[in-house]
């Protein structure tokens, strides 16, 4: 029955493989992981238990260090060992609890999860969460290395990135970035979207956390899929404004009457359904800082910058026909105009979108984090073609959150850092 | 394993990865679990190299090594170190996403019970033999017909793939 008749289904299957991704270094992998298993297995199976321990106990704390032990008040230093080789391993750490200050890494030789608000609070941990060890199926620790790695060194961890995945689809991310900057992240867990900090050592940079519950997945799925047409607004068409009819005039002073609106943001590549947007808000910023829409002067750093003033009148930004084709113009990104940047930070899965109205005033959109995989994947896509073909397809020079579609539209850190601001912002504001 | 050996396995690995993650990939549905588990069948071949070398078919132990860290992965917690060269969290596309089709073909085969996909994978993605998946999975010719016929009837009541699988 099977020796024949089965080319159909063997083409089935063929045809699921192509397009799979690049494959690694297998000798290099494999190599390397061959030794440090023959190592562990010969310097001590305690690492094996501490790990298991650490799992098993790991309720709000998970630490990861570089290989030798942490010198007192600290992480032992990212370079490791004089050979270069770096292991891992994980450390309990007492649970930080909940309207407790923000403790600093700096003095502590553990480096706990939790997320702190803007004024240096804690306000979540993943005990908090109901996080406990049986709801964690897999963690994966990834050391970033400056270089490629060889079998068994990596002699400048640059950055560590820990995944862990629970039980029941609940997923939190963290990754640790290697640039310098406030760590700043957002914390999504059954329903409640928290802005959050996590401390890295031994690495200070940015970092990024995100759970995802079932239940908020299923909402998120729910709301998309539905669009809500009662409470949401049909998204209309962005026009397409020629240059010389461009609004030069600043949202800070919007004429008539205030409107309360919702933002939308509406993607329409070739190929692919129109996906209504969650509404989102909107904030301006400027290198002085940031201002709702009202005019209410604000401090970037507030979380709550959106909660205030008017909000902009619903418009929908049409990315134009396949965007990503190769050769893709960023220039068909306008908002009011003025050409958009789309930053996706694909760690959280926030997405940003920013335009600049004149040379120091921005404007930035957020939108929650917590994306499906599916409406994340065609954001991610959306986002790639944005970039200029062949350039930029990265980070800017200052920030690696913020990527610019538009040759020479540089986001310098107080940008991004309002951009982030506002997704957290936002974040707090809704609530699925 | 010496030098000479690593060297061998290196070319083993090199030549063989990609074939493994893509069964893999067969057995679990991710791309990044496929490679995970691929990496970790492929550790356990260097680990027992001198034994795979001399061995008649180290293509099927790998296969074997690699179908059962897929059982036993899905019952125990994994942890996994991985270096890489390149920050975890750059923009990327989505490396599981696939068209509606082959979604669809996905999704059929992840609703197999493990020991009936492994069987479709090895008979009609690998091409074995009855007698060589037999081998690989280490049962008898006559489990692995009665594990072909009832993976072939459960993906056959899928609408969609009616037409594609043999009767």
């Amino acid at each position: 029955m099977t020796e024949r008749g089965g080319s159909a289904l063997r083409e089935l299957l063929q045809e699921l493989v192509e397009g799979e991704p690049a494959s690694p270094d297998w000798p290099a992998l494999v190599l390397g992981n061959a030794a440090r298993l023959r190592r562990r297995r010969m310097v001590a199976q305690g690492v094996g238990v501490l790990l298991v321990v650490a799992l098993a106990t790991a309720v709000g704390a998970l630490v990861f260090t570089s290989g030798q032990t942490p010198a007192p008040g600290g992480v032992a230093a990212p370079s490791g060992r004089d050979d270069g080789a770096v292991t891992f391993r994980r450390v309990v750490s007492s649970t930080v609890r909940v309207g407790q200050p923000c403790p600093t890494p700096v003095d502590d030789p553990t480096v706990p999860i939790f997320a702190c608000d803007v004024n240096g609070t804690v306000v979540y941990s993943l005990e908090a969460a109901g996080v406990t060890v049986a709801d964690m199926r897999d963690s994966t620790i990834t050391a970033v290395c400056r270089q490629p790695p060889t079998a068994l060194t990596c002699p400048d961890v640059v950055g560590y990135a820990v995944t862990i995945t629970f039980r029941d689809d609940a997923l939190l991310r963290l990754s640790t970035q290697t640039q310098g900057g406030t760590a700043r992240t957002a914390i999504v867990a059954d329903g409640r979207v928290l802005a959050a900090r996590v401390n890295t050592q031994p690495v200070s940079g940015t970092a990024e956390v995100q759970v995802l519950t079932r239940r908020r997945a299923e909402r998120l799925r729910d709301l998309i899929r539905s669009n809500r047409p009662s409470e949401y607004p049909t998204p209309t068409a962005f026009p397409s404004t020629p240059p010389s009819e461009r609004p030069t005039s600043s949202v800070n002073t919007p004429a008539g009457p205030p409107r309360v609106g919702k933002l939308y943001l509406t993607y329409l590549p070739t190929g692919y359904t129109a996906i209504p947007a969650a509404p989102t808000e909107h904030v301006v910023c400027s290198t002085r800082g940031c201002q709702s829409p009202s005019a209410v002067p604000t401090e970037s750093t507030a979380g709550s910058v959106l909660l205030q003033g008017t909000r902009l009148p619903p418009i929908a930004i049409n990315l134009g026909p396949g965007p990503y084709a190769p050769g893709a113009r960023p220039e068909q990104v306008r908002i009011h105009g003025h050409p958009a940047v789309l930053s996706v930070d694909s760690g959280s899965g926030a997405i940003m979108l920013s335009w600049r109205y004149d040379r120091d005033t921005y404007a930035f959109v957020g939108m929650d984090g917590a994306l499906t995989a599916e409406r994340q994947a065609v954001v991610l896509r959306v986002a790639k073609g944005l970039l200029p073909h062949g350039a930029s397809a990265g980070p800017t020079p200052t920030n690696r959150y913020c990527m610019y579609a538009t040759p020479g539209t540089n986001m310098d850190d107080d940008a991004c850092f309002a951009t982030q601001t506002a997704v957290d912002a936002y974040a707090r504001a809704v609530e699925y | 394993v010496d030098d000479a050996a690593s060297a061998r396995f290196a070319v083993f690995a090199a030549s063989r990865g990609p074939r493994l993650r893509r069964l893999a990939f067969m057995l679990v549905g991710d791309w990044v679990e496929a490679q995970d588990l691929t990496q970790t069948a492929l550790t356990r071949v260097f680990l027992a190299w001198g034994r795979v070398e001399s061995a008649d078919d180290p293509d099927a132990y790998a296969r074997r090594v690699l179908i059962n860290a897929a059982r036993s992965g899905r019952r125990r917690r994994r942890v996994t170190h991985v270096l890489t060269s390149r920050p975890p969290d750059r923009p990327v596309a989505d490396p599981n996403e696939l068209g509606p089709d082959r979604e669809r073909v996905r999704r059929a085969l992840l609703g197999l019970p493990p020991r009936q996909r492994a069987v479709i994978a090895l008979r009609f993605f690998e091409d074995l033999t009855e007698p060589a998946t037999a081998a690989v999975l280490g049962v008898s010719v006559g489990t692995v017909k009665s594990q072909t016929a009832k993976a072939l009837a459960t993906l056959r009541r899928d609408p969609a793939l009616s037409e594609e699988v043999p009767r």
